[in-house]
């Protein structure tokens, strides 16, 4: 009785064992799962973020490499008919071969992947060219990308690294890599289509503004013109004027000291009522103030009739910080009441450059400067020359740019002024400009502190072509 | 679409001859087999069957092998414990099963495993098959793994049994279709077109008593714990194979106290002891090292019994779908000439459990298998099994 008791003892044991034994396979077989889903997901997570397809690549094979290890992965597009592309290496070395599709990788671009035990012992043509000597299993599978068929490769140096299991789960992963490009690629056409449409708003921006500029320079070139007809017979008759006076008050000196001494009384009665001894002071000093006034509208007049040249796309040989004086001049009544200007120029060398363009730079940074002022501030300009570049520097002690905010300022329709104060293009326009020069602006920023903006330009012997 | 199909014939006569008159007459649309396993009591005339078996299946791979004693055989008209011949017909058209043989000549067993495994790999081109099922000669068996992992690497699953006549006497014998006479080895590469899963296992548990090699060569084990090993087993063994100590055969001693080596957790690859030498020096049926911890196993009548259907069972159990069409059993020939006599209780419980699923069966003189951590050793007294998934339309 005992021992039929001590049986069943040791059946029901082995039995436990046994369930034991079943639930801890089914346990790992889930973890196993479990941990290849939380790798995809990852993968996929990862792939997402990547902004180009090469880091989607790489990604890839990162998440690849946790599921089913390799020595080297690679990426083979669809070239020329019959033939692949190596698009991506997970060594990140690139490869620019083109090969052969033989019945090999026919068979799996048209059919399941394939774990190979010793790569070696078939000696396909394009082995070299993909693989080392040292490489023995391969695991290849195909996956759809645009429209087309690509291949994954994977390569071990161990033999039968690979089993038919793995073939299956690949299949899991080229999934995967399908979802994942398919994602990537309608996020890449929406950015596509979002720089396109800002690409867009710009150029018409520009052909707004390239129109306007054309109407002022016209305009401009008009007044200019009306202007500088009264303007110019305005200061002749100045002249005259100022020299009849002259005449006129030498003619009333001399008639006192000619006339008969009877007369001589009845001249001094009439200037005791009529005093013009003032007149040659006062007068040398109202025309020398009518003079300035017509100098300096002769000099707006010119100013703005050059500042408006757009079309002046002629490189000239030249300082590039001449138009530095005339956008001061432009500035004159927004800079006088609210800030120090105070300049630095060093001698620098002549260069090929187009200076209204230039001069649209620095009138951007020179206004930025100022609307970053509250109350009084001061501005710094200066300009060297080093290493066969360029300097030019504007800096303010202004309200600063924010971080955040830095490193989009010069992106177009990016404004940190009020709505209705900016409209954004200043800085890209500049940047662009400063591209056209071969050069580079950059800017330097402390919140409340100010800002310090570079322009770094080649110093050009010839016209950029 | 043309399905995987898994049948079994048997035969219990001892007339060579009469015994294929009976397969044949059994045989339906077994000629458009793909792959057979043939396994034979060494009492017939192997090449009189490797005859028959070419003349019958002019195209098809197959392994001829010697069972102990018989094979098994239970399809849905009968069941055979102990078939004179049985023939096992795989028919899968959406398959691979390529079949090579080895024979040693003058090359070392690991050489000709290798030579033989890198002949099957230029068949399946070089392709991962989903496993190995091999028939060896005993003896060298470890090396045999060796030198097939050494060509295909040391994923590929390899489950088979070696080789065995009826009284240990050497008479064993494997054929393929490419041999006519007696090989070393075969080996096939399997890729069915059905879901397969296997369970490698032994009807035996730890006795909780353990001790070390510390002097051994191969299957020879000089001293355990620095005690002449055939002493030392003994005291472990509360005086199992006293009577022995001198020298002589303890196969049958020692069938319900091999020792085994703890391969993963609760996973027990397991030794035979075979025999003591006059300078008790303990002989086995597979290598030890010296440092292995050993555990003293043991088993009972009714485990070993219980151990086939048990692990058909855990083989099922891991596929996704339990339904089967066929099983391959490879019962360590040891343990079934412990259990002999009660071997119907073994039958039982597999009709009982698998009534309508073709179950085929040999005894052998060393098992081959695949644990859970997915190394493939060989060992002695183990019991596996191989299951095919059900097909699907």
């Amino acid at each position: 009785m005992i021992n039929s008791e001590h049986q069943q003892l040791i059946k029901d044991n082995e039995r436990l064992l046994e369930k034991v034994a079943r639930l801890e396979r089914t346990v790992e077989v889930t973890r196993t799962q479990q941990a290849e889903s939380l790798v995809l997901l990852e993968g996929m997570s990862a792939s997402l973020q990547a902004s180009t397809v090469e880091q989607i690549y790489q990604s890839v094979f990162t998440t690849l490499k946790k599921q089913t290890p390799f020595d080297t992965a690679l990426l083979l597009t669809p070239a020329m008919p019959g033939t692949l592309n190596v698009a991506a290496t997970s060594n990140n070395v690139p490869m620019q071969q083109n090969i052969i599709v033989d019945p090999l990788l026919k068979s799996v671009l048209t059919g399941p992947a394939k774990a190979i035990i010793d790569i070696q012992l078939l000696n396909p043509d394009w082995l070299p060219t993909l693989t080392a000597p040292h490489h023995h299993s391969a695991l290849i599978a195909s996956f759809s990308y645009k429209s087309s068929v690509c291949l994954l490769m994977l390569f071990d140096i161990n033999k039968g690294a690979y089993l038919r299991k793995d073939a299956q789960a690949i299949n899991r992963i080229t999934g995967l890599i399908e979802q994942t490009l398919d994602q990537v690629e309608k996020r890449f056409i929406e950015l596509e289509a979002q720089q396109l449409r800002v690409e867009s708003e710009r150029v018409q921006g520009n052909l707004l503004r390239q129109e306007k500029m054309a109407s002022l320079g016209q305009l401009a070139a008009g007044i200019a013109h009306e202007i500088n007809n009264p303007i110019s017979f305005i200061g002749s008759n100045l002249q005259l004027m100022q020299t009849q006076v002259k005449n006129l008050y030498l003619f009333h000196q001399n008639l006192n000291k000619q006339l008969a001494p009877s007369n001589q009384r009845l001249f001094t009665l009439m200037a005791e009522t009529y005093p013009c001894d003032f007149l040659e002071s006062d007068f040398n000093e109202l025309f020398n103030d009518c003079r300035e006034g017509v100098e300096r509208v002769s000099y707006i007049v010119k100013s703005l009739k050059t500042y408006c040249q757009a079309n002046d796309s002629n490189w000239q040989l030249n300082n590039v910080c001449e138009g530095f004086s005339l956008t001061l001049k432009m500035l004159e009544n927004q800079l006088k009441y609210n800030c120090v200007i105070s300049e630095y120029h060093a001698d620098i060398p002549d260069s090929y450059c187009i200076n209204s363009e230039l001069n649209q730079v620095y009138l951007n940074l020179l206004l930025n400067a100022v609307q970053s002022m509250h109350g009084h501030g001061k501005i710094i300009i200066r300009s060297y020359a080093k290493n066969n570049t360029i300097f030019i520097e504007v800096q303010d002690n202004g309200m600063g740019i924010a971080p955040s905010k830095i490193n989009r300022i010069f992106d177009p329709f990016y404004t940190t002024k009020e709505v209705g104060q900016g409209t954004g293009l200043g800085l890209s326009i500049s940047h662009a400009i400063v591209k056209k020069h071969q050069g580079e602006i950059h800017v330097k920023s402390k919140v409340n502190q100010g800002s310090k903006f570079t322009i770094a330009l080649p110093v050009l012997s010839l016209p950029p072509t | 679409m043309p399905l995987f199909k898994f049948n079994c014939y048997s035969s219990n006569s001892t007339d060579t001859p009469h015994a294929l008159n009976e397969i044949e007459a059994q045989l339906n649309h077994a000629h458009n087999a793909t792959f057979l396993i043939v396994y034979f009591d060494v009492q017939l005339n192997a090449e009189v069957i490797w005859r028959w078996l070419s003349a019958q299946f002019e195209n098809t791979q197959f392994i001829l092998s010697s069972s102990c004693q018989g094979s098994f055989c239970h399809n849905e008209y009968y069941n055979h414990a102990f078939a004179t011949l049985t023939v096992v017909s795989i028919s899968d058209p959406s398959g691979y099963y390529f079949v090579s043989s080895g024979k040693r000549d003058n090359l070392s067993t690991f050489d000709t495993a290798q030579s033989a495994t890198n002949q099957l790999l230029k068949n399946t081109f070089s392709e991962s098959p989903e496993l190995l099922w091999i028939t060896l000669s005993p003896g060298d068996e470890e090396q045999a793994i060796a030198g097939i992992q050494a060509a295909i690497g040391q994923r590929v699953p390899i489950i088979g049994g070696s080789a065995s006549d009826n009284d240990v006497s050497g008479q064993w014998q494997v054929y393929t279709h490419h041999t006519a006479t007696p090989c070393s080895m075969a080996i096939a590469s399997l890729t069915p077109s059905v879901a397969v899963s296997f369970s490698f296992s032994s009807g035996y548990a730890p006795s909780g008593l353990t001790t070390k090699v510390t002097q051994a060569s191969g299957r020879n084990v000089a001293t355990l714990d620095n005690t002449p090993a055939a002493i030392r087993y003994n005291q472990l063994t509360n005086g199992t194979i006293s009577q022995s100590l001198t020298g002589g055969n303890i196969l049958g001693l020692t069938s319900f106290h091999p020792i085994g080596r703890e391969v993963s957790k609760d996973e027990y690859l397991l030794s035979h002891p075979e025999n003591v030498h006059s300078n008790g020096t303990l002989s086995l049926f597979s290598s030890l090292d010296e440092g292995d911890v050993l555990h003293i196993m043991h088993g009972s009548t009714d485990s070993l019994l219980r151990r086939a259907h048990q692990v058909i069972h855990n083989a099922q159990h891991t596929l996704d779908d339990p339904a089967l069409s066929g099983c391959m059993l490879i019962y360590c020939a040891g343990c079934m000439l412990s259990v002999k006599s009660q071997f119907e209780q073994v039958t039982k419980n597999i009709c009982q459990d698998f009534n309508s699923v073709p179950v085929a069966g040999v005894y052998t003189f060393g098992e081959q298998g695949c644990f859970l951590d997915g190394q493939s050793r060989h060992g002695n007294l183990m019991i596996s099994a191989l299951v095919f998934g059900a097909t699907h339309d």
